[in-house]
């Protein structure tokens, strides 16, 4: 093979086919050389940044990765959830078949509090347990257009909850889904999967799409044989864009799902058995619809009003809720003189919930609530010198029923001092606001039975002074292209908690008898008795050998120090919490487009121990992908994954016994038309 | 909430010329090559064949630097940026993605030029040609029967390389 001489290496020219036959012919750089070329040519070269959006990412002060649909499908990734571990400093670690942990730099947990999670606009974080019910959140994945993932927080924009991070799932446009979709599968742990779409429009202002699919998954790798976690879920949805006289749009989307996904609880009763582990199956439903009009003023003013309607309705073997939710946003972008970008908006949520009562150990009182969250906030950005310094000041105003008025300023600085680098700093302040689990939630656990026969339980009361569990983040970050062949984003962090969630003993244990029969009672709090720091680093490397190879990586460091604070009576959380996320990941991706039409994705990834609740050693696996576009309309692929081993263990058991996560593999066929 | 990707700031930052507008301008220049325009625009032999940019540029430099220097059939090459409506002298209009109301704007462009723009829609919309990316790289969708409504005539090699012609 030919030296590249190295004023051609500027662009990335090699076509994949001449490669293949082993003619390589090093197209020359530069419009002079580029117009020489044919069409045939043209079409061969390899266009996509190794930033994938530069002009987004680039130059954001946020530490901001953006996954794209590419990503996503070249992954195999059949959930929302196993596609996040694509994003540098997102822990996912899978507890069972149907059970994730996510946690963006530190406190990792099922229900990771700090972290909001929205899917087009709508908020599926729930105030019943502060986090986010990952087996409910579906869709097709072929019309996901790309996975936000900001990682530190992001309150002034994305209001409360958004203390350690936000993952941001928006869908394709209708415009963009045109024609029907068919793929289908399955293998031994994804054991069977269909989804079908149909997209259209009048070809002028007016376009849609409808969607159904439907999947079974197996168990995963249980030792004591109890394959609780099998999981089957269908789903349907739309959306329809409609677009009049260059000024309105209009949005109307929704979606319905019913799904049966295993677990097992542990059922606690003040009367016999006082305590038993139940494998049954949630039932799991739920439904939502939206919509939302955008007009553009003027050009650099627009408003957007969007309002929409959720329903989540589950029943465990432990407990039910029923749960509805309205919400309204409003918010206007305004350019003005002097280089300026305001921003606000206000919104309002109420959310009403009907808990069941299944035993007696698990109790909302009162069952029946309304939570409600008001929200403003404002932000302007100033370009300073140039456009090469940016300043971007704001703050977001919240008022929820669980707590008083609640602020959530923000000072962002950007520095471009040459169109391939750039710096970012911030300095946020976010607020985890309290939810029904710490305020109406009556937890009971029975730690054993005395000499005499009479049980003994610890219970942790609602607490409704409970408050907001509070953040102050710093950060910096650096991003740099190194030609148009690599690219390296580094993000670092400090941050300082303080009111972090923790349990607390709050009195000596005494005799109860109601709710009958008389009992041993240790008495115990959600309180906010915890602080401390975290601080790491990821570092995000992309680099690009060929036209027809792509390398891309991620080191995550996290350091976290959770302590208790003065005063506070905690019965050792804090081990829990610094226990359960991973101080290392790392992750190393390869993508390579073949000739005849076949990719091939190979994916490393390691994860370093987890020492609470359980020990879970560290582990290293991977994924593989062989894809064939055999028909210009059909693809065909076998996926790989977790390969390294015939299973392993990510995260603690819900609850003792840890499951491994299988070795699987599937095939799948896709059409598109 | 509120409506979060749309806020994310730096979004209207200036971009830099990407080599995928690189390529697209060497697409412009070598469509020219492969039309044919009705009689009034080949008139005048001493007349520029103008690419003209409705709205925003998205090329940067990129479509300056190619077509410089260029000529088609003795006709001297030239770039304009021009704004609605559309001037006639103009042979090839690019219209920007981020231009509203396409449809409209497409009704009003007299006959006898070559419209390109990007994305799916655009050829809906009454467009010609239409650029995509596809596994990263730049195609092109050609919608002839509007072309030939408007007396423009496409090369049988440059629909032969077309992903997708609708006829």
């Amino acid at each position: 093979m030919r030296r590249i001489p190295s004023t051609f290496i500027v662009l990335l020219l090699l076509c994949v086919t001449q490669a293949a036959q082993g003619d390589p012919q090093p197209v020359p750089s530069g419009p002079e050389e580029l117009k020489r070329l044919t069409l045939e040519e043209l079409s061969q070269i390899d266009v996509t940044s190794p930033s994938k959006e530069p002009r987004q990412a680039f130059q954001t002060p946020l530490a901001i990765y953006v996954i794209t649909s590419d990503e996503i499908h070249r992954s195999g990734a059949t959930s929302i959830p196993e596609a996040l571990r694509l994003a540098p400093g997102v822990e996912v670690a899978r507890i069972d078949g149907n059970k994730w942990s996510i946690g963006i730099r530190g406190f990792g947990s099922r229900f990771s509090r700090g972290v909001l999670v929205l899917i087009d606009g709508r908020t599926v974080y729930t105030t019943l347990l502060a986090g986010t019910y990952w087996e409910v959140q579906d869709t097709v994945m072929e019309d996901i257009d790309r996975i936000e993932i900001i990682r530190g927080p992001g309150g002034t924009i994305w209001g409360p909850n958004a203390v350690n991070g936000v993952i941001n799932v928006i869908t394709k446009d209708t415009k963009d889904t045109h024609g029907t979709l068919v793929s289908a599968g399955g293998g031994n742990e994804a054991q069977g999967f269909v989804n079908y779409r149909y997209g259209g429009g009048n070809g002028k202002d007016f376009d849609y799409r409808i969607y159904t699919k439907s999947f079974t998954d197996s168990a995963e790798v249980h030792p004591d044989h109890r394959n609780f976690d099998d999981w089957r879920e269908s789903q349907a949805g739309f959306r329809m864009d409609w677009n009049k006289h260059d000024r309105d749009s209009f949005t109307v989307q929704g979606d319905i799902y019913g799904e049966e996904a295993g677990e097992r609880v542990q059922a606690v009763t003040y009367a016999p058995p006082y305590q038993q582990d139940v494998d049954a199956n949630q039932h799991l439903s739920g439904g939502n619809v939206m919509g939302r009009w955008k007009r553009t003023v003027r050009p650099g003013n627009d408003i957007e009003l969007q309002a929409y309607y959720d329903r989540t309705n589950r029943h465990e073997p432990n407990f039910g809720e029923l749960r509805d939710t309205f919400d309204v946003d409003f918010i206007q972008h305004l350019a003005l003189p002097g280089r300026q970008k305001i921003s606000w908006g206000l919104g309002g949520r109420w959310s009403l919930a009907d808990d069941l009562e299944v035993v007696s150990g698990l109790e909302f009182r009162p069952a029946k609530r309304t939570d409600q969250l008001y929200t403003a906030f404002v932000q302007d950005e100033i370009g300073l010198v140039d456009k090469r310094l940016t300043l971007t000041l704001g703050t977001k105003l919240l008022r929820t029923n669980f707590s008083g008025v609640e602020a959530e300023p923000s000072v962002r600085l950007e520095w471009t001092p040459r169109a391939s680098q750039s710096v970012w700093a911030a300095f946020t302040h976010a607020v985890r606001t309290p939810s029904d689990a710490e305020e109406d939630f009556f937890l009971s656990g029975f730690v054993g039975t005395t000499a005499n026969g009479t049980p003994y339980f610890a219970r942790f009361n609602a607490n409704s002074d409970f408050r907001p569990e509070l953040l102050n983040g710093t950060e910096l970050g650096y991003r740099h292209l190194l030609g148009p062949k690599a690219y390296i984003d580094i993000a670092t962090f400090y941050n300082h908690y303080h009111d972090l969630f923790d349990e607390e003993f709050t009195g000596p244990t005494f005799l109860e008898s109601d709710p009958a029969p008389v009992h041993f009672l240790l008495p115990a709090q959600f309180g906010n008795g915890l602080l401390g720091t975290t601080k790491g680093f990821e570092i995000a490397p992309e680099w690009r050998p060929t036209t027809f190879w792509r390398l891309r990586g991620s080191w995550s460091f996290l350091n976290m120090n959770i302590k208790r604070a003065p005063g506070s009576t905690d019965v050792g959380s804090a081990p829990g919490i610094t226990g359960a996320s991973p101080k290392h990941q790392a992750l190393i991706e390869s993508a390579f487009d073949l000739p005849k039409k076949v990719s091939i994705d190979l994916t490393y990834r390691y994860v370093s121990i987890l020492t609470a609740p359980q020990i879970v050693p560290s582990y290293s696996t991977g994924d593989a992908r062989v894809a064939w576009q055999a028909l210009r309309h059909l693809e065909l692929s076998v996926v790989g994954r977790n390969l390294f081993q015939p299973s392993h263990a990510e995260f603690a058991g819900d609850p003792d016994t840890i499951v491994g996560i299988e070795r699987s593999v599937y095939a799948r066929i896709g059409f598109t038309r | 909430m509120v409506l979060p990707s749309l806020l994310l700031p730096g979004l209207a930052a200036e971009p830099q010329p990407a080599l995928e507008y690189q390529v697209r301008a060497a697409f412009l220049l070598n469509f020219t090559r492969f039309i044919e325009w009705p009689p009034p625009a080949e008139a005048d032999p001493a007349s520029s064949i103008a690419i003209c940019i409705v709205g925003d540029d998205p090329f940067g430099a990129a479509l300056d630097q190619i077509v410089a220097g260029e000529t088609l059939q003795g006709r001297k090459l030239t770039v304009r940026r021009v704004r609605r409506p559309v001037p006639s002298s103009c042979q090839v209009a690019y219209i920007s993605r981020v231009e509203k109301g396409v449809d409209n704007l497409l009704a009003s462009i007299p006959p006898g030029i070559l419209t390109v723009s990007e994305g799916d829609g655009f050829l809906r919309d009454g467009g010609m040609i239409a650029f995509v990316l596809e596994n990263h790289r730049v195609r092109f969708d050609i919608n002839q029967s509007s072309a030939m409504k408007a007396g423009v005539r496409i090369n049988s090699k440059l629909l032969n390389v077309a992903r997708s012609v609708e006829k």
